[in-house]
């Protein structure tokens, strides 16, 4: 490795340690144990909120960096982190993550391999992110654009909403960026860095129609992008336009009925119903605790014969893509459900461990201060052979959801509950009236028994994913075409 | 009394906040910079878990952050980083101050005007910080009462996500104003996962406890034996049937309601027009007989403080008086864009309440034929805008004016806030405080004219 311009410098800069001498202390610290890592990150970040008429909040200048050290065996993880990189704070950090450890016979012996014997060898990743396949640049900057450039951005964006139409009342306007380079010691060595853009920028319109009523949509732009993408002066019209169309809608729509129906669900962000409902399910903890409804399913039919569920943490521009995971285990296409028979769980190297697999590439955690865990990366429906008017056709009473809002899940029940911003009823085959406020409540194990057409119309949400597990957050893509899935319970105020 | 730990990580910030606010003003001088905020907190956290009686799982670490502010005339902006380093800071500093005129004015974000920043009164008196601290033997052996009470309930499968932790945290703001602030806590929380099985399937159930003392947590078996026997109690549930009934909340749903009715009094919503009560304060918003009031002084309470962070003091504030709107839960700046005196609570609500009724819980439900309890909500919208509430609850069928053993689920509570906000019956049993589950406390509440969505 060469000394000079190590894509690793900026990791080492201001502290005592050099890449060389954490390497040594890092093996030596995950001596005797199953699994472990050392996590490094470098944050830094910017927003501008801009709501009602006044900048309400502009942070720019904002950085964040530590790291932690994860050590484990069997069920046992000791993890400790700090903001401050130096030799002692690392020292310390191995010290009270073995110490769990160590209480419970993981003591290292002079003999001890440094890579323990049970350890599963890294896979061969190019180091230093130099990875054949580009899944986002990592050259992106938070100073792509200056402050003023952002800001008359904003205000340009703001006026052109307004002027949109007379019914807006309210324009709020909020911009985050971030750029988030990290920094793996995987447990045999190998030093990894990548350099993780993720850029948000919301639009949100209220209209308010002669009678006083209020309604608000927002839309979204965002992903593994720099701030230029995101304020692309069309994608932002497009953005503001789609919102007041939204919200315009919401005015005239009623009350959605409360029943049992089929529902139609349009391709792209409506899959967060799949993540919640199904995805949260496949992913390895729960599986090895046996507490998920599909645990021990493994091979077995659980979904209808049109149902082909993927995550991929490995697709090219994708919200939940990433070269490597927060374990430093390369990203993969897995196929969790195949023409309905579930093939295989989403696994960090704890669970893969402890279940006798492989990682399949879905560690992940929110931070350095986070223990990692199996989560998705962009988890979607594959596409099926309908076309999608032909699935709304054959619908004869139901609801095609249009505006999926979030939603949560009891991974141990399969319930779930989901938000239809906006769906509108079909009757006879055809689109009629909108309907607004339909919260949609099933269990995820017969629901996707229940999924009788897939479209052939498969759509990726970049923008909007955010996935809650434990108190941690990370960024996902979720996708589908558009589906069917018969008798759903719909709950709303009206008839 | 101030502890060797308060007086230490005093001593450590206090000149590095002097040092950042002399910066901004001597070299922001030339930029226009008129004032400054600079807000330093450290917290060391510790957290356990353990499965079957081993610890599985233990964290620690410590964070620092340091939050700063740059005012020049009406313009303002600010930044944050994870170091105390101070040349880096003036870095950044240097760095706001050569744009901080390209920034838009709002007269709105300025700091508190300096004759209306108080001096923070004690705080010793709250007891917000414990000195004598458990070590993490005591936590691991909180967690194991925990998990071996709730596995002992029959109809449990097994217990998932068991963990105690502990934080420490100190924060302490200055700004050029003449605001000066110190806080420090110790706060102790404690969660489990009880997973119960039966023929029909599996049912997930959750509790916690949260003290800023170990000694009032909850006692960890009385824990371990409630969150088990709630979540036995849902297995089995069914789907209740669809049409218009009265829902009775137990302690945490109201909370949740109760957080609702918050959302619709809150300033920014107002400053939005996200609300429906906007220009309602004085009228009739809720029914007669429902006060709620907030109060940040007591001792041990889990949001309690003297000062906010704008520099306010903090006194109790009345919200709801008899179905009254008092008041909006506004910020500085909030209260400034709505027009509105600012109430010291810059950092959010504290230890809310609302006050008991008249009623027993059992007379409360004496009169209802058919109708549901309900133990919690689930996702779902609420809108404050329009008024729209459609979320997903669980909890017990009520019959014949009594609460029966059937377990419900999977329906959605439907209704209209502006209705359901004039349809509020309240039992007598609003729980005590502090209180180591509930940041708002409710007591049982009884709303009328809901409509079910189940099968």
């Amino acid at each position: 490795m060469s000394a000079k311009n190590s894509p690793t410098d900026k990791f080492y800069e201001g502290s005592d340690l050099t890449p060389e001498k954490t390497v040594k202390t890092v093996k030596e610290g995950l001596r005797g144990a199953d699994f472990g890592e050392f996590y490094q990150e470098k944050a830094v970040s910017e927003s501008i909120s801009k709501q009602n008429g006044q900048y309400t909040s502009i942070a720019v200048g904002n950085s964040s960096e530590g790291f932690g050290f994860r050590t484990g065996k069997g069920e046992q993880v000791g993890y400790s982190y700090a903001d401050e990189f130096n030799e002692k704070a690392l020292k310390k950090a191995i010290h009270e993550a073995r110490e769990i450890l160590d209480n419970g016979g993981l003591k290292p012996k002079k003999d001890d391999d440094p890579v323990g014997p049970t350890m599963e060898k890294s896979d061969e990743l190019p180091a230093f992110g130099k990875v054949d396949k580009k899944l986002f640049s990592e050259q992106a900057t938070l100073g792509g654009m200056t402050l003023a450039e952002k800001i008359s951005s904003i205000d340009a964006l703001e006026t052109y909403t307004k002027g949109l139409d007379p019914s807006v009342t309210n324009v709020s306007i909020s911009y985050s960026s971030t750029v988030k380079d990290v920094h793996i010691i995987t447990q045999d060595g190998q030093e990894l860095v990548e350099s993780r853009p993720m850029t948000s920028l919301s639009i949100q319109v209220q209209v308010t129609d002669k009678d006083g009523n209020v309604e608000t949509a927002r839309t979204l732009i965002g992903g593994h992008i720099d701030c230029k993408e995101a304020f692309n002066e069309a994608a932002c019209k497009e953005a503001a336009k789609e919102a007041l169309e939204i919200a315009k809608t919401l005015l005239i729509a009623e009350e959605a009925p409360a029943g049992v129906m089929d529902v139609v669900l349009n391709p792209g962000w409506s899959a967060v119903l799949l993540h919640e409902a199904i995805g949260h399910g496949l992913e390895g903890d729960f599986n090895r605790k046996g507490t998920s409804v599909y645990s021990g399913k493994i091979g077995q039919k659980i979904a209808g014969d049109e149902v082909t569920v993927i995550d991929a943490g490995d697709m090219p521009g994708e919200r939940g893509s990433l070269h490597f995971d927060d374990e430093g285990t390369r990203t993969q296409e897995n196929v969790l459900i195949k023409d309905g028979v579930l093939q295989g769980y989403m696994q960090d190297r704890q669970n893969a461990k402890l279940m006798g697999v492989k990682s399949t590439g879905n560690g992940r955690r929110q931070s350095y201060a986070h223990l990692p865990m199996p989560r998705m990366t962009n988890t979607y429906f594959a596409p099926g052979k309908h076309k999608p008017e032909d699935i709304i056709a054959s619908v004869k009473d139901g609801l095609y959801v249009t505006n999926m809002g979030g939603g949560q899940v009891d991974i141990t029940s399969g319930k779930f509950n989901m938000n239809a911003t906006l769906a509108y009823r079909i009757r006879n085959g055809k689109l009629c009236e909108p309907v607004k406020g339909a919260a949609i409540t099933g269990d995820g194990a017969t629901v996707i028994k229940n999924i009788t057409m897939v479209g052939n119309d498969l759509k990726l949400e970049k923008a909007a994913g955010v996935c809650g597990k434990n108190g941690q957050s990370v960024p996902v893509g979720c996708g589908q075409p558009t589906i069917l899935v018969k008798k759903m319970t719909v709950g709303g105020a009206g008839k | 009394m101030t502890t060797k730990a308060e007086k230490d990580f005093l001593k450590k910030v206090k000149p590095v906040a002097k040092t950042l606010l002399d910066y901004a003003l001597k070299t922001g001088g030339a930029y226009g910079i008129t004032d400054a905020k600079v807000t330093i907190s450290v917290s060391e956290n510790q957290k356990s878990s353990v499965s079957n009686g081993a610890v599985s799982e233990t964290v620690t670490g410590t964070q620092w952050g340091v939050g700063i502010t740059l005012y020049a005339g009406k313009r303002s902006m600010s930044f944050s980083k994870n170091t105390l380093d101070t040349a880096k800071l003036c870095d950044t500093m240097k760095e706001n101050m050569q744009v901080i005129h390209l920034v838009p004015e709002n007269e709105n974000k300025l700091l508190l005007e300096k004759a209306k920043v108080a001096k923070q009164p004690d705080m010793s008196a709250l007891d917000l910080y414990e000195e004598n601290q458990p070590g993490q033997a005591e936590l691991i052996d909180y967690a194991r009462k925990f998990e071996k009470a709730a596995q002992a309930v029959a109809g449990v499968k097994t217990t998932d996500r068991l963990k105690v932790s502990k934080s420490v945290a100190q924060t302490y703001t200055a700004a050029t104003n003449g605001l000066e602030r110190h806080e420090a806590k110790t706060t102790y929380s404690a969660s489990g996962e009880v997973i119960a099985e039966s023929k029909q399937g599996m049912e997930a159930g959750y509790d916690y406890s949260q003290a800023h003392h170990f000694g009032d947590m909850t006692d960890p078996a009385k824990l371990g034996r409630a969150a088990a026997e709630t979540t036995v109690a849902q297995l089995d549930s069914v789907q209740p049937k669809t049409g218009e009934m009265p829902i009775v909340l137990d302690h945490a749903a109201a909370e949740e309601f109760f957080g609702t009715v918050m959302s619709a009094i809150d300033g920014s919503a107002v400053f939005n027009g996200d609300t429906f009560l906007k220009g309602q304060q004085g009228q009739q918003v809720m029914s007669k007989g429902v006060t709620l009031v907030d109060d940040p002084l007591i001792k041990r309470g889990l949001g309690s403080g003297t000062l906010d962070s704008a520099g306010l003091e903090m006194k109790p504030v009345t919200f709801i008086e008899d179905g009254v709107l008092k008041a909006f839960n506004a910020s500085v700046m909030e209260a400034r864009q709505i027009g509105v005196s600012p109430i010291g609570r810059e950092d959010g609500t504290t230890n809310s309440k609302v006050l008991p009724g008249t009623k027993t819980p059992e007379e409360l439900i004496a009169g209802i034929k058919e109708g549901i309890y309900i133990k919690g909500f689930n996702g779902g919208t609420v809108n404050t805008a329009n008024g729209t509430h459609s979320r997903e609850a669980y909890g017990l069928l009520i019959k014949n004016g009594k609460i029966t053993k059937t377990a419900v689920s999977g329906f959605v509570v439907s209704g209209n806030l502006k209705k359901m906000f004039m349809n509020v019956a309240l039992a007598n049993d609003t729980p005590k405080q502090p209180n180591t589950k509930y940041h708002l406390v409710a007591p049982t509440t009884r709303i009328d004219g809901c409509t079910i969505a189940g099968q």
